[in-house]
């Protein structure tokens, strides 16, 4: 047995520091309650589970006060600067030039990276709002996490046409395979819910400087995301690169 | 850290999945440090719990760390001539847990409730899971019928009885009164994935009332095991949760 699975199992704490590719601040959600989701006790916990750093997004998805949600979340990430890299949330059901200020305005603020949800928010026209997106992204090389880019042939057409877009499928699922194995500025997220065998089908399919673990706090519990992999029979050193390597570089590299 | 899983199957099922033998859930079992599973068959599931559990029964029979669960069909359903009887052969043959999903056939719970079948299990106390998941369909999330549950902890305070499903999302608030409402009301923390969603139902009732199910062989086990180790709870309470709370509900009487 791997060590960082026996360490897991045992309950030991896990000498690897931990990137988090797709999470969530805000404190407040629809759907159901959010436990202790105040920033920080959220920090505490990532210091207790060893998470060096999170890309983290407003929680309110449905982009009601979407300036608010963002508003909160540059404060949160200028007050925990060292923990968190902020993507601001868009509302693409708002004009262009709304959006545009909006990102603008988040930029100058700290934010690093833009968050898409169409999928939450009732958007007509999606594939041209999103181009609207991708275009602006382009021109400041900025890293695009959404939800769900729709079709792997629109993500693969807009791929081409704004090759300085980082873009990170927020949820993972296998559609994606062939244009992140073909494309080197697609990283995948392996949040999702996963059938069993997943973890170690996606390792052998898919290039494994790509794949990376999101917790998708404060959403869902983080042991939900991290289990599959940490207790998965893919090697150590796979896991270290999906759990830390392959998202620390993308901050590094492209956040800052 | 050693798992009492609550919610495991074998069997060919509509869905091709990764194993189909006992034997081979053993191994699976074993590399997740999964001790004991309360195993059910995929045609009970699927087709007709008359079939599927005698067979279970047979497949099952040399392996002491599976146990059997009985899906179950109504009283009066026409399915079983004798319920009381096929219920305690069930017993005698080692079942220790019975298994209600009734979305699957289309029947009520509240029918469940008004047609007797749960007079007769109420005589065994034998842990009793309600389960209204079918699995990949529109009925995979929130999808409990909470006046029916309702109807049977008012009438039976001390059988226990399972809430499980697949996920537990925006019902996680009806869950909480649930817990703190009932003594005998059991919740498979491997149904909800929110975050610190352990953490906290631990505080209603010290972790007494929860137990782990995998769902195998659909889901991946590492998301509810991860969950639980994950937790910033006491040692001795994910002990309880993991393995101690189910074994201790499955050996009361049986």
């Amino acid at each position: 047995m791997d060590k960082l699975k026996e360490k897991f199992l045992r309950g030991e704490k896990l000498e690897i520091e931990l990137y988090d590719i797709h999470a969530h601040i805000g404190g407040y959600n629809r759907d159901y309650l959010i436990f202790d989701g105040e920033s920080e006790k959220i920090v505490i916990e990532m210091e207790r589970l060893n998470i060096k750093k999170a890309i983290v997004m407003p929680l309110g998805v449905y982009v009601t006060e979407w300036f608010y949600q963002n508003e909160k979340l540059i404060n949160v990430c200028k007050k925990y600067s060292e923990k968190f890299v902020g993507f601001c949330l868009v509302n693409l059901n708002s004009p262009e030039r709304v959006i545009e200020k909006e990102i603008d305005r988040c930029r100058k603020e700290g934010i690093k990276g833009i968050k898409l949800i169409a999928a939450y928010q009732n958007c007509e026209n999606v594939d041209k709002k999103t181009e609207f997106i991708c275009e602006y992204a382009n021109h400041y090389k900025l890293p695009i996490l959404n939800h769900y880019w729709g079709r792997p042939e629109f993500l693969e057409k807009i791929v081409n046409k704004y090759p300085d877009v980082w873009y990170i499928c927020g949820h993972f699922s296998f559609i994606w395979k062939d244009i992140v194995n073909n494309y080197d500025n697609i990283y995948l997220c392996t949040c999702n819910y996963l059938e069993f065998g997943t973890v170690e089908k996606m390792v052998k399919e898919i290039r494994n400087d790509r794949i990376c673990w999101g917790s998708d706090f404060s959403d869902l519990h983080f042991g939900f995301t991290l289990g599959p992999i940490l207790l998965s029979s893919i090697s150590d050193d796979i896991k270290r690169k999906i759990l830390s390597e392959n998202t620390k570089n993308l901050i590094e590299k492209y956040c800052k | 850290m050693e798992f009492f899983d609550l919610k495991s199957g074998i069997g060919v099922f509509s869905k091709v999945t990764l194993y189909t033998e006992p034997e081979e859930l053993l191994k699976i079992m074993y590399d997740y440090s999964i001790k004991k599973s309360i195993v059910y068959h995929s045609l009970s599931r699927e087709i007709s719990p008359v079939e599927g559990n005698k067979i279970l029964l047979e497949k099952i029979k040399n392996y002491k760390n599976l146990i059997p669960y009985f899906v179950l069909l109504p009283k009066n359903s026409g399915d079983i001539d004798n319920f009381e009887k096929y219920i305690e052969e069930g017993v005698e043959n080692g079942v220790r847990c019975f298994w209600i999903t009734y979305n699957t056939f289309k029947i009520p719970l509240s029918h469940y409730f008004f047609s007797g079948t749960f007079d007769i299990l109420n005589t065994f106390k034998i842990p009793v899971i309600i389960d209204p998941t079918i699995p990949f369909s529109g009925w995979q999330t929130d999808s409990g019928d909470w006046y029916s549950i309702r109807l049977l902890f008012d009438k039976y305070n001390d059988l226990p009885i399972i809430f499980t499903e697949f996920r537990t999302r925006f019902h996680i608030r009806i869950v909480i009164d649930f817990l703190k409402s009932y003594k005998n009301f059991y919740y498979d923390i491997g149904s909800c994935w929110n975050y610190k969603v352990v953490e906290k139902l631990v505080e209603i009732k010290n972790g007494e009332n929860l137990v782990i199910g995998t769902n195998l062989p659909f889901s991946d086990p590492g998301q509810s095991i991860g969950m639980l180790l994950t937790s910033d709870i006491p040692v001795e309470i994910k002990k309880k949760i993991g393995y101690e709370n189910l074994e201790k509900i499955i050996n009361k009487d049986g």
